[in-house]
């Protein structure tokens, strides 16, 4: 029972990183895992070990191998929730941490306002040039859309969690987020209990969930039906004009303003007006056209 | 000499949201055609070999922007022979130079235009059929007659593009019936018949109603571009029956978008896109640059028939 106390007991006031139903899922689960981890290795290493060593040493030492894969099995089972946390703040823990660690290093090797003049001249380097700016702009809310996905999925998914019977919610695996010229593309890897079908009519509240004006949601490979790609639209990149690349390939277009085309044709300017146009004489047949 | 074989994305006059066009000058008709952009901002390219495609729109919709876009990736390539055929004659007029044919407002001269090209295609099914082989394509493995060792080198003949911009100006506006029902079987045959000898027609028109060309000519082309449609009707008429009913419909573009429209090529399904848009300086220079690579391609190939050894 000690190990279900290792969330239970928690503080006044403090902050529930993990539900507690879902946290007592993962109590029982680890439970199990440790049970069929401590048994697995300790049948396995009393075998191998039966080859080199007495058996009645080699079942000791199969033993406390069990015991140790069993209790390294629960632990993680157990945490796995504040891991998870972990793993999905990891770019924001990591910017954080080397910034800090940026600013203490040079603070402890010169002084403190030379850290702190050296931190503000990066920032400003980074976030006043337009384009270094719109960069930056445009990758963090890759990491917001990331965080707002994970949050509205796990809001659309909690029925099905009520009707599996306190199954925690086992949210789509949030892969690669790269900006778009309209709002970012992340590409999502569902796990068993969601389909691209389940997904398609929530694309509003998808799109409320990201504070963006549209999301479209297709499949993502033709192999698999689990990689779906969610587009996040912000912007209309249509509504400009768009170049051709092809005139990128042509020297006179992309080394100066002279295209290397007539500028007067060689036609003479007659016949342009309808006034310079004769009655045609009268229809020969009435079959047949201009051609 | 081959112009550079990478464009220059250098800062310039041109500016391009689109990434350069891969491997470089000349390029390929086998490889994907840049079209424009999706509505995620993101690059399409579709595959134009082995394809047809059908242009639909109102007027101003962006119908010959794209016809435009796709002729000059074909006047770019050297592996790809030009047909035009416009009746408005100045939206396809600036590739003259690099096509094999340009025919303009000229139903006779049309007709003769797609007899040859039939006569072609049947030939060329007779070659294949000789060759024990099924379609066109860019490389085929062969043994070196010299060195005898296994080389890759381009196929026996090169695909063919026709473009037609205002296909209903041929099939429904000029000419006696029997000169217009010609030209659409004529058509017909060559979409029918003509992909798998590298004939690709490139259609466009306002409303490809069955008044205009045969229904039986609109539904051989697999690959449809709706640009803004005056209602839902004629939206389907262009991409196919069924889409309006599941929310696809080109009614929906503002017409004060042009260029923007309902793609159907790669994924089967339509995907809003805009497409890149050509202006007449760019297109005249794109014309005349790529005129003279194949002029200068047609005299190496020339140059190179000079050297070989006499036959014996």
């Amino acid at each position: 029972m000690a190990r279900r106390k290792l969330f239970a007991a928690a503080p006044v006031g403090a902050v529930a990183v993990v539900e507690p139903p879902v946290s007592q899922w993962y109590a029982r689960r680890a439970g199990v895992a440790a049970v069929v981890a401590g048994l697995v290795a300790d049948a396995l290493l009393t075998a191998a070990l039966s080859v080199f060593c007495p058996l009645l040493l080699a079942v000791v030492l199969g033993a406390l191998a069990g015991v140790l894969a069993a209790v390294v099995t629960a632990v993680l089972v157990r945490v796995w929730p504040v891991l998870r946390v972990l793993w999905w703040w990891s770019v924001e823990i990591t910017v954080a941490v080397a910034v800090a660690g940026g600013w203490v290093t040079v603070a402890h090797l010169s002084a403190w306002w030379i850290a702190s003049v050296v931190s503000l001249a990066v920032s400003l380097a980074v976030l006043v040039p337009r384009r270094s700016r719109r960069f930056v702009w445009a990758w963090l809310w890759c990491l917001v859309v990331r965080h707002r996905l994970r949050v509205c999925f796990a809001t659309l998914v909690r029925s099905q969690a009520r009707a599996a019977g306190g199954r925690p919610v086992v949210l789509p695996l949030l892969l690669w987020a790269r900006p778009t010229l309209a709002g970012e593309r992340v590409w999502l890897w569902l796990r068993a209990g969601l389909s691209l079908e389940d997904l398609e009519g929530k694309a509003g509240l998808i799109a409320v969930a990201c504070i963006a004006k549209q999301v479209r949601i297709a499949a993502g490979s033709e192999r698999y039906a689990a990689l779906v790609r969610v587009d996040v639209s912000r912007r209309d990149p249509l509504s400009g004009r768009i170049d051709s690349p092809l005139a990128l390939f042509i020297p006179s277009l992309r080394d100066d303003n002279e295209a290397d085309v007539p500028v007067s044709p060689a036609v003479p300017l007659v016949g342009l007006e309808l006034a310079d146009i004769e009655d045609p004489a009268s229809e020969p047949s009435r079959r047949g056209g201009r051609g | 000499m081959l112009p550079v074989a990478v464009a220059n994305t250098a800062s310039g006059p041109v500016k391009s949201g689109l990434p350069p066009v891969k491997p470089g000058l000349p390029l390929s008709i086998f490889e994907p055609v840049p079209v424009g952009i999706d509505e995620f901002g993101m690059q399409v390219l579709i595959r134009l070999i082995w394809r047809n495609l059908l242009i639909g729109g109102e007027p101003g919709a962006g119908k010959s922007a794209l016809l435009n876009v796709l002729v000059a990736y074909a006047a770019l390539c050297l592996n790809c022979k030009l047909i035009l055929l416009d009746g408005k004659q100045v939206e396809l007029g600036q590739w003259r130079k690099c096509a094999e044919a340009f025919v303009g407002p000229d139903i006779a001269q049309a007709f003769l235009l797609l007899t040859r090209l039939q006569t072609m295609m049947d030939n060329r099914y007779a070659f294949l059929l000789d060759a024990e082989r099924r379609k066109v394509v860019e490389k085929i493995q062969t043994r070196s007659p010299v060195t005898g060792e296994v080389i890759w080198v381009p196929d026996a003949f090169l695909p063919y593009v026709v473009a037609i911009d205002e296909i209903a100006y041929y099939s429904a506006t000029v000419g006696d019936k029997k000169q217009r029902d010609s030209f659409s079987e004529l058509l017909r045959d060559l979409v029918a018949r003509g992909r798998a000898v590298g004939i690709i027609v490139i259609a466009a028109t306002q409303r490809p109603s069955s008044d205009i060309i045969p229904t039986s000519l609109r539904d051989l082309f697999a690959w449809r571009f709706a640009g803004r449609c005056t209602n839902d009707s004629s939206s389907d008429i262009v991409l196919g029956r069924g889409w309006v009913e599941k929310g696809w419909s080109a009614n929906m573009i503002s017409p004060n978008n042009p260029g923007a429209g309902l793609l159907i090529a790669e994924g089967g399904s339509p995907q809003l896109v805009k497409t890149a848009y050509l202006d007449d300086r760019t297109c005249a220079a794109i014309a005349a640059y790529a005129a003279g690579l194949r002029a200068e391609h047609r005299a190496e190939q020339q140059r190179n028939m000079r050297l070989l050894p006499p036959a014996v």
